[in-house]
């Protein structure tokens, strides 16, 4: 435990020490002193005079002395408060400047940003109505499909239910009566005959193809079935459209020997 | 809700565009009576008059067959010659399934050729494209020959209009009695007397190859068997035993005839004559009387009549093992006089049906009895070669006529008598 606590102390022992220094350097550096202004040499002007008047002269000299050194004064702190105020109109303007530069990338940021949220605004209303159109178009599709296997199962379960199944039965027998009156079964047919013939039908009842399928019997039962088929078209109309069948398989299978 | 959800399943397992559903018919039985053809007189292509209509033979035979119903000729709106001539759309509206077309022609050597088409109206097929030469005197043959292709054709039955029938003839009043034994076309013309007797003459029964007829005659006083050839007209007495002789019927080879004898002690029982070497063998042994034998189509075993039961029923005697003889018939108090279809598979029998003898067909395997005829006293049934219909004898207006009824007992007709009583028919085989 403590061997692994030791790895840790240090490392914040360091952060400190560089925290330190970093503070050091940065103090320093805000209290490095500015560089002054340069002192301007005044120029001096001297004319010979006699000692009376010198005396008086070095009096008023003395008196022009100070003067001028308070003149000198006065001017060297006119010039150190214009240098100053010059500085601070200067640091005024670095700092509108600065300040104008900030608000001109802010503004520019800003209308950046507008900019960019506008694109992104409108790439995302523009996605939201392709999803929204998207999704309708896959809610209608869906209803759609749902209809369709809406109205199979209604077929489906029509077709099954009761009233159905014995309307079709009724329609094959209609069909099978249909059929039967019109063929001649040739003698020597029976129970052992089976006769599949597939017959086209269109609606209406017409019979616009056949074709046989397994068949057990002769030439002439073939041919018998074959005018069978074609004097039965039309064949009878269901009693109900949905039971309508392209396709009609009928089988040729005589339940008595023919003799 | 169960179902609905399996319903949901099985709407959902359905393709797309589910796969055509088809409705499926039973069809059990043929309602239509008959085919409708039209048999269009043929064209003359020779000199002089037409020798003999082809096609009112040809019509007259398939209409007489009950199987077909000929277009009159006088309904007819066209009378083309040749297939390709024939306007499918124009015998449909005529409510025609069949249409006969053809030719006759004289050729160079004097002959004749009847050239005919038969084309399927449903279809528009040509079924049939022949040419048959005849003699001028076999025109009429030829055409049966005609008849029996359509019939063939379209029924897959071999056609028996070129067959011949053979038949009893009693003249004359009770005292002078006339016994003939007569043949004719299976249409009821071309007669021909075979024998001609006072005394009785009765059980005709053919040869296997249409040659010759074994019949009984009583012309010698007392009834014995003979064979006679028809071509040449002789005859030859097989069977005079003393006691009955009776009921001649040829094995299906034509060596044998199976003959009801009573020889000396009285008692009629079935033999097996061999008519090359007057061999005899018993078949059956019964102290009741065994007759009317008939041979089954594969010669291997023979029905006939007993009434050992009390009552006259059909038996079968297995002719290689010698076991007793099997009972076929139990439906009804009388069967008697049973002849085999050609494929073997039904009997032809004399029934008594509420209080009248008729016509019934019996199922050799099973026994199963359908009565066919509806008469008062019927008889003496015979199949023709295609087994298709059955020939008998019956009564009309106190006169024995003859008369045929389809073997599924839908069609019946009386032919046209000729004079006289009428008894005994027998169809013959197949003749070419």
């Amino acid at each position: 435990m403590s061997a692994s606590t030791r790895p840790g102390i240090a490392p914040i022992g360091w952060s400190i020490a560089l925290h330190a220094v970093i503070a050091g350097f940065l103090y320093l550096g805000l209290s490095l002193p500015r560089p002054e202004a340069p002192v301007m040499p005044l120029p001096i002007e001297a004319v010979v005079v006699d000692q009376a008047i010198l005396q008086a002269a070095s009096s008023q000299r003395r008196e022009d002395d100070r003067r001028m050194a308070q003149e000198r004064q006065r001017e060297a702190a006119a010039v150190e408060a214009r240098r100053a105020e010059a500085e601070r109109l200067e640091q005024q303007e670095a700092r509108r400047r600065n300040e104008e530069q900030e608000r001109l990338a802010a503004e520019q940021k800003a209308r950046a940003d507008a900019k960019r949220k506008a694109e992104q605004e409108a790439a995302a209303k523009a996605k939201a109505d392709a999803d929204r159109k998207r999704s309708a178009q896959d809610a209608r599709l869906r209803q759609q499909r749902e209809a369709d296997l809406r109205a199979r199962l209604a077929v489906e379960e029509e077709r099954t239910s009761a009233g159905f199944q014995s309307l079709k039965a009724s329609y094959v027998q209609a069909i099978q009566a249909h059929v039967e009156q019109r063929w001649f079964e040739p003698p020597g047919t029976g129970p052992g005959l089976s006769c599949t013939v597939f017959v086209s039908q269109i609606p209406g009842g017409e019979v616009v193809g056949m074709r046989f399928g397994s068949c057990n019997g002769g030439a002439a039962v073939r041919q018998s079935i074959e005018t069978a088929v074609r004097n039965a078209s039309p064949l009878p109309a269901p009693p109900e459209p949905a039971l309508f069948e392209r396709e009609v398989r009928l089988i040729f299978t005589p339940k008595e020997s023919r003799r | 809700m169960f179902r609905r959800v399996l319903l949901i399943f099985a709407a959902l397992a359905l393709p797309v565009h589910p796969a055509a559903a088809q409705l499926t018919v039973q069809i059990l039985r043929g309602m239509a009576e008959s085919v409708p053809i039209a048999v269009i007189p043929l064209a003359w292509e020779g000199p002089g008059a037409v020798p003999w209509d082809v096609a009112a033979t040809v019509q007259a035979d398939l209409e007489r067959s009950g199987r077909f119903r000929p277009l009159p000729r006088s309904q007819m709106l066209e009378l083309p010659h040749a297939a390709d001539a024939v306007d499918v759309s124009d015998w449909r509206m005529l409510k025609v399934d069949y249409v006969l077309v053809g030719r006759l022609s004289q050729l160079p050597d004097g002959r004749f050729e009847v050239r005919y088409e038969l084309v399927s109206i449903a279809s528009g097929q040509r079924l049939l494209g022949t040419a048959l030469p005849a003699d001028r005197n076999a025109l009429k043959q030829a055409s049966h020959r005609v008849a029996d292709a359509i019939y063939e054709r379209i029924l897959g039955v071999r056609g028996a209009f070129s067959t011949r029938i053979a038949y009893v003839a009693v003249d004359g009043p009770a005292t002078a009695r006339g016994y003939r034994l007569i043949v004719t076309d299976a249409d009821g013309a071309n007669e021909r007397v075979v024998f001609a007797s006072p005394e009785p003459i009765m059980s005709p029964a053919w040869s296997p190859d249409g040659r010759s007829l074994a019949y009984v005659s009583f012309h010698s006083g007392l009834p014995a068997i003979y064979v006679q050839t028809l071509r040449t007209g002789d005859q030859v007495r097989v069977s005079a035993r003393s006691g009955i002789n009776g009921a001649p019927s040829y094995s299906p080879d034509g060596t044998q005839l199976a003959v009801a004898l009573s020889r000396r002690d009285g008692n009629v029982d079935v033999y097996l004559l061999t008519l090359a070497t007057q061999e005899l063998r018993r078949l059956t042994d019964d102290a009741a009387i065994d007759t009317e034998p008939t041979w089954a189509p594969d010669g291997r075993s023979i029905y006939f009549t007993s009434d050992r039961a009390g009552a006259p029923q059909i038996y079968r005697q297995d002719l290689a093992t010698g076991e007793r003889p099997q009972r076929i018939t139990f439906d009804g108090g009388y069967n008697a006089r049973p002849r085999v279809s050609p494929d073997g598979r039904e009997l032809a029998v004399v029934t008594l049906d509420r209080g009248a003898y008729r016509i019934a067909a019996v199922d050799a395997q099973r026994g199963g009895l359908r009565v066919l005829t509806n008469g008062r006293l019927d008889e003496s049934p015979s199949y023709s070669p295609n087994g298709a219909d059955i020939i008998y004898a019956t009564r009309d207006g106190g006169r024995g006529v003859l008369a045929i009824v389809s073997s599924d007992g839908r069609i019946q007709q009386h032919l046209a008598a000729s004079a006289g009583e009428v008894r005994e028919p027998a169809w013959s085989p197949f003749l070419n």
